[in-house]
Parts: C-alpha cells; structure tokens; sequence
C-alpha cells in the first residue's frame, strides 16, 4: 500500500519547516514594554525583578546555576551542568522563549504582567 | 523465545546502547534546550522492519533504561521513556501505511512524535506553561533529525537485509 508520494511528503515536510521558522521569527521580533523577569528553580519562583529598573548590573547565585541581571535583558552566566545548553541561550529581552536549563530545573522567564511592584531578591 | 531472537535483540540493544553513549560525549551544537540528532533511534527503526515491531519495542525500552543507568539522571529517563514510547507507537501506527522505501518518512513522524512527547513532560517537570512555545523549535529539529536518522536506517536495512540476520 503506497498512498503518499515521496515528493508529496517532502513538500509536507518542507511546509512543516516553513510554518515552524515563521512562527519562530514572530516570537522573537515580539516587543513588549514591560520587562519582569521570573527566576525558578524546580518549578518554584525565587526572584522577580523589573528589568527595566536595573542600573547596575549583578549576578544571582542559585545553587547550580548563576544568573546574570542587566538593564533590559538577563542571561544564565554558568552552570555546572555537562550541555551548556543554558549559557548559550545567550540573553534574552522578551517573553518569546525562556532560558530553561532542563538538568538542574531552573527556568528564566520574562512575563508582561504590568505592574509588578514586588522586587524580591535584591 | 528463540535463541537467535534473544541474540538479536541483544546485539541490537548493544548497538543502540553504544551509539547513545557516543552521542552522549558529542557537545550539542544548538543553543536550543532538548535537541539532539538521538542517532541511536536508527537501531529502533532497523529492528522494526528486521525482526519485528515487538523486539523493536523491547530493544527501545532496555536501551533507554540502560542508557539513563549509564549515561544519565532520573529526569533523562522520563524524557527518553516518554519520547520513545511515543516514537514507537508512531512508527507501529505507520509501519503498514508505508513501505520499505519510506521509512525516512516514518523516521519523521516518529521523531515529531518523540520531541513534542519530550516538550509535554518538560512542561509538567518544569512546571513551566511557557515552555510549549519552543515547540516550533522541536518540530523543525525532529524534521531534520528524523529524515537523517531515517535514511541512515534505511540504508542500514538495505546492507543487513542481504546478510539474511532474521
């Protein structure tokens, strides 16, 4: 039984690719004013901070990880896990994509919830 | 069971095995969390259509549970039993539908199958919603990966085959 054609498949693929890298660019060309970054580890949030009010720049210490606090963007420094996958997410200035370091379960996520007054950490 | 069943079963697993944990040592290249080409899914495909789906199952499960003995933690063997399983179930769904000549095309579903099942248990581990969004990411990874691994099974097939193993 033989009912897709190879070529209908590639272009099923191919279309697949399209769709994906699109809604790829989307996100990340996303802009939004408000810039609260969340910090957890292991599905619990440590620290909330408002990007937008950093001056200074300064690193969180988290047991495994360090995290790296800048005016308008935040990026994981190191981490002691083997992939390095985290670290090279490099920084990150919206909400399309959190830096997640699946081994040592902490997420950097960047929220637009406006209004957000409760800097804990620092 | 057969004698020359439980050595296929072992010398493929063996195979799988070795292959996962040389992957293991090869640095990721994208900065992308969860991907990786998973080249030991070529064993699970080959065993597929060379003994049968059910050894295939059998040589995808010990695989993941020693290779996460081996070479990984608790959490890496949620993520591998969960897209394993989901990637076999795919390529059982799909095994009549397609012939021999398309199995890089099962490779692909199978591997869409396996990254988005990987995304969902990240999801609950991470206990992080917005993590769905990289699944755009997972898809075009598992498109890439499951045609390469998928040619490299059906060219596999092709050689052993000849060697008559069943």
């Amino acid at each position: 039984m033989k009912s897709i054609s190879n070529l209908k498949l590639i272009v099923i693929f191919a279309a697949l690719i399209l769709a994906s890298a699109a809604s790829i660019l989307i996100m990340t060309e996303r802009r939004q004013d408000a810039l609260i970054a969340e910090i957890y580890s292991e599905g619990k949030l440590l620290y909330t901070i408002d990007l937008n009010k950093v001056t200074e720049s300064y690193t969180i210490e988290l047991p495994h990880n360090t995290v790296l606090v800048e005016h308008g963007q935040i990026s994981m420094k190191c981490a002691d896990c083997p992939d390095q996958v985290c670290v090279r997410q490099g920084k990150i200035k919206n909400g399309a994509y959190p830096i997640v370091c699946l081994p040592n379960r902490v997420e950097i996520r960047i929220t637009n919830k406006a209004g957000v007054d409760a800097v804990t950490g620092r | 069971m057969s004698a020359k069943r439980i050595t296929s079963i072992a010398i493929l697993t063996a195979v799988a095995l070795t292959i996962f944990i040389a992957e293991a040592q090869i640095p990721v290249l994208i900065a992308v969390p969860g991907i990786k080409l998973g080249l030991s899914n070529i064993i699970t495909i080959v065993a597929a259509y060379l003994l049968s789906r059910r050894d295939a199952g059998i040589i995808m499960m010990l695989r993941v549970f020693l290779g996460s003995v081996f070479g990984g933690s608790m959490l890496a063997f949620f993520y591998s039993a969960a897209g394993g399983i989901c990637a076999f179930a795919v390529i059982c769904l799909l095994y009549k539908i397609f012939d021999e000549k398309q199995i890089w095309a099962v490779s692909v579903f199978a591997a869409i199958a396996h990254n988005l099942a990987q995304l969902v248990i990240a999801v609950a581990i991470m206990n992080s919603p917005a993590i769905i969004w990289y699944a755009p990411w997972l898809v075009i990874a598992a498109v890439v990966t499951g045609a390469f691994t998928g040619v490299a099974a059906q060219l596999s097939l092709g050689r052993l085959k000849n060697l008559n193993v069943k």
